[in-house]
C-alpha cells in the first residue's frame, strides 16, 4: 500500500467561504479588547495624577514638599526651555550610566557562569546553594560600607553594589531555570549519548533560557534600585545625587525631573529585554 | 521464556541483537516504601525483528525499555548486547518517547542532527544522513522550520526521523502513537511498518493498543501487571506481502487477527483486573 505523508489536505477539501459579517464580528471584538487595554492603561494613571493634584491643592500635602503635578510639569519645561534641567540631567544620567553598564555586564556574566555551574555540576550546588540562599536576603545597600571600605568611595564600589544585585537575580534564576526544566529534554541528551559539550550548549542552556531572561530583567531593575540608593549616600554626581540633593534644596521639580528619567530608563531597558526576549526564545511565544 | 517457538518471519537467522537474563527493578520513593516495578525478566531481542511489548499501565513496560536505553539502571539480572554487529556511526540504541520531545529551539534538520552528536561521522556524512531519513518521515520540505510552526504528527516524525538517523541497533519506542489522534495514528502505523521495512531496524515497540501491536510486530510478548513479569509471547505470523506493506485498515480484515487480537486481551484481561483490584486495595 501507498501510504500518504501528509493527510493534511482532504480531497474534497475546497476554499470554503466565510461569511463577511462573521469575521467582522471577530474583528470587531477583538478591537474592542484593545481599546479597553488602552483606555485602561491611561485612565488610571490620570486618575492617579488627578487625586494627586486634590490631594496637594486642598492642603492635604504640604504645597511646597509636594507640589500639584499641574505646577511640577510646568517647572520641569520652563527647565527643559531654559535648559538648565536637561543639561543636568545629562551630566548626571552619564555619571550614573558609567557605573551602571559596567556593573550590570559584570553581574550578568558572573550570574551566568556560578548559575549554570550550579544547574549542571551538583557538587557546585551543593556546595554554594546554602551560601547564596543565606547572603541572597540581605538588602545589597546594607553591605554598601564594606564595599566602600574594601573598594574606596570612588566609582568602583558603586559598580561593585550593582554588580552584587545583577548576580544574585541572574544566578538563582539559572539554576532555577535549570534544574526545573522539563525531564524530557534531558531524556533525549542520554538517549542520545550526546557528547558533554552538546548537551549544555544545545540541551541545558537553551532550556533555562525563558528563566535566565527573566532573571536579567529583574537584575537590571534591581541594579537601579542599589545603584540610586548608594548615589543618595555617597556620591557628589549621579541621578541618585541629583535627586537627594534637589530634596534637600528644595528643587521640587529637578526632583522630579530625576525620578521621571529613571522610571522612563526603566521602562524603556525593560521593553529592549523584553523585545531580546522574543527574538532569541520564539517558541515561548507560540 | 527465550528463544521459544515461532521463529519470526524476519529473523530466518536467529542472531541475537540484545539478551536480558532475570532482570528486575526496584525504585525508591521518597515517601513510601521501595516499589518492585518489574522482576524477573527474561528476554531475547533478535535481529531484524519488530518485538512488541505489551501490557497494562504501570506494568513497567516503560521501565523496561528505558533500562535499553540507557536511562534507567537495572536493579538486578544482567543485559547483554551481542558484540557482532557493533560498528562505529551508530548508536546502541535510540529512543522515540511517548510525549513530544523535539527540542522547540532547534530547526528539524538540527534536531535530527542532534541525535548525531555522539557518532563518529565525518560533515557530509551528518547531512547525507539529516537530508535521507527527514525525507523518509516525509519532512524535508520542513528542514528549517521551527517544531512549534509543525502539527503534533510531523513532530513525532521529526523525533522518529532523530532516532532513524543515528541507525541504532535497536530501535526504542515508548508509545510513540499514544498521544496523537485516532486517524493520525492509523497513518503513522503504516508509515512505521513501511519505514522498517525500508531500514531493515530491528524494534522494540511498547504499547497498550492490541491491535497496533498485532499490525506492527513480528513478535508480541505481554507483561502482567506490577510488579512486571513476561506473561506470554505471540508470533504474528499472518500478515500478507513483505514487511513494509502493511495496510492496517485491510489487516484488520483478516480473521486471523481478530482471533489473535481476542487471545491477547484474554491475557490482558486478568492483568487489568489485576491492577484494578490492586489498586482499589492499596
Amino acid at each position: 500500500m501507498s501510504t500518504t505523508l501528509t493527510p493534511k489536505a482532504s480531497p474534497q477539501a475546497r476554499e470554503a467561504v466565510i461569511d463577511q459579517e462573521a469575521i467582522d464580528r471577530v474583528v470587531a471584538s477583538r478591537r474592542r479588547t484593545t481599546a479597553l487595554r488602552i483606555v485602561m492603561g491611561l485612565l488610571v494613571p490620570i486618575l492617579v495624577l488627578a487625586i494627586w493634584e486634590a490631594l496637594s491643592r486642598f492642603g492635604v500635602f504640604q504645597r511646597q514638599f509636594i507640589p500639584p503635578p499641574t505646577e511640577v510639569f510646568a517647572g520641569m519645561i520652563r527647565g527643559i526651555q531654559d535648559g538648565t534641567l536637561t543639561a543636568a540631567i545629562a551630566h548626571h544620567g552619564w555619571v550614573s550610566l558609567q557605573r551602571l553598564v559596567p556593573g550590570f555586564i559584570l553581574g550578568v556574566i558572573g550570574g551566568l557562569v556560578v548559575g549554570i555551574a550550579m544547574g549542571i555540576f551538583s557538587l557546585v550546588r551543593y556546595g554554594l546553594q546554602p551560601l547564596i540562599s543565606a547572603t541572597y536576603p540581605i538588602p545589597k545597600i546594607a553591605i554598601f560600607p564594606i564595599l566602600i571600605v574594601i573598594f574606596g568611595i570612588g566609582d568602583e564600589s558603586k559598580i561593585a553594589v550593582v554588580v552584587i544585585a545583577v548576580f544574585f537575580m541572574v544566578a538563582i534564576n539559572t539554576t532555577t531555570g535549570i534544574i526545573y526544566s522539563p525531564k524530557i529534554y534531558r531524556e533525549v541528551g542520554t538517549a542520545f549519548k550526546l557528547p558533554r559539550w552538546v548537551e549544555y550548549t544545545k540541551v541545558i542552556i537553551p532550556v533555562a533560557l525563558p528563566s535566565i531572561l527573566a532573571g536579567v530583567r529583574l537584575g537590571l531593575g534591581n541594579a537601579l534600585i542599589v545603584l540610586v540608593g548608594a548615589e543618595f549616600v555617597s556620591s557628589q554626581a549621579g541621578l541618585g545625587y541629583y535627586i537627594w540633593n534637589a530634596w534637600q534644596i528644595l528643587d521640587i521639580n529637578a526632583m522630579f525631573g530625576g525620578l521621571i528619567v529613571i522610571a522612563l530608563f526603566g521602562i524603556l531597558t525593560n521593553w529592549g529585554l523584553l523585545a531580546l526576549e522574543k527574538k532569541l526564545i520564539p517558541w515561548s511565544q507560540a | 521464556m527465550s528463544g521459544v517457538p515461532g521463529v519470526s518471519r524476519h529473523a530466518a537467522a536467529p542472531d541475537v541483537a540484545l539478551t536480558m537474563e532475570n532482570v528486575s527493578k526496584v525504585f525508591l520513593p521518597k515517601r513510601g516504601g521501595a516499589v518492585l516495578a518489574m522482576t524477573d525478566v527474561s528476554l531475547t531481542v533478535r535481529r531484524d525483528e519488530v518485538l512488541a511489548i505489551l501490557g497494562p499501565s504501570g506494568c513497567g513496560k516503560s521501565t523496561l525499555l528505558r533500562i535499553v536505553g540507557g536511562l534507567d539502571n537495572l536493579s538486578t539480572g544482567s543485559m547483554r548486547w551481542s558484540e557482532s554487529q557493533r560498528e562505529s556511526g551508530r548508536l546502541d540504541a535510540a529512543t522515540v518517547f511517548q510525549q513530544d520531545s523535539t527540542l522547540p529551539w532547534l530547526t528539524v534538520a538540527q534536531n535530527i542532527r542532534l541525535g548525531l552528536s555522539g557518532l563518529k561521522l565525518t560533515k557530509s556524512e551528518r547531512n547525507e544522513r539529516v537530508e535521507r531519513y527527514a525525507s523518509l518521515v516525509g519532512l524535508h520540505a520542513f528542514l528549517g522550520a521551527y517544531p512549534h510552526e509543525l502539527s503534533g504528527g510531523m513532530r513525532q516524525r521529526v523525533a522518529i526521523a532523530r532516532a532513524l538517523a543515528s541507525e541504532p541497533r535497536l530501535l526504542l519506542m515508548d508509545e510513540p502513537l499514544a498521544a496523537l489522534d485516532a486517524q493520525t495514528r492509523i497513518v503513522m502505523q503504516s508509515e512505521l511498518s513501511t519505514l522498517w521495512g525500508r531500514t531493515g531496524s530491528t524494534v522494540v515497540y511498547v504499547t497498550h493498543d492490541i491491535e497496533e501491536a498485532i499490525t506492527l510486530a513480528d513478535r508480541i510478548v505481554v507483561m502482567s501487571a506490577r510488579p512486571g513479569r513476561i506473561k506470554s509471547e505471540r508470533t504474528v505470523d499472518f500478515r500478507p506481502g513483505a514487511r513494509g506493506e502493511v495496510d492496517p485498515v485491510a489487516l484488520r480484515a483478516i480473521p486471523e487477527f481478530g482471533q489473535l487480537a481476542a487471545d491477547l486481551w484474554a491475557d490482558l484481561a486478568e492483568e487489568v483486573g489485576d491492577a484494578l483490584s490492586a489498586k482499589e486495595s492499596s
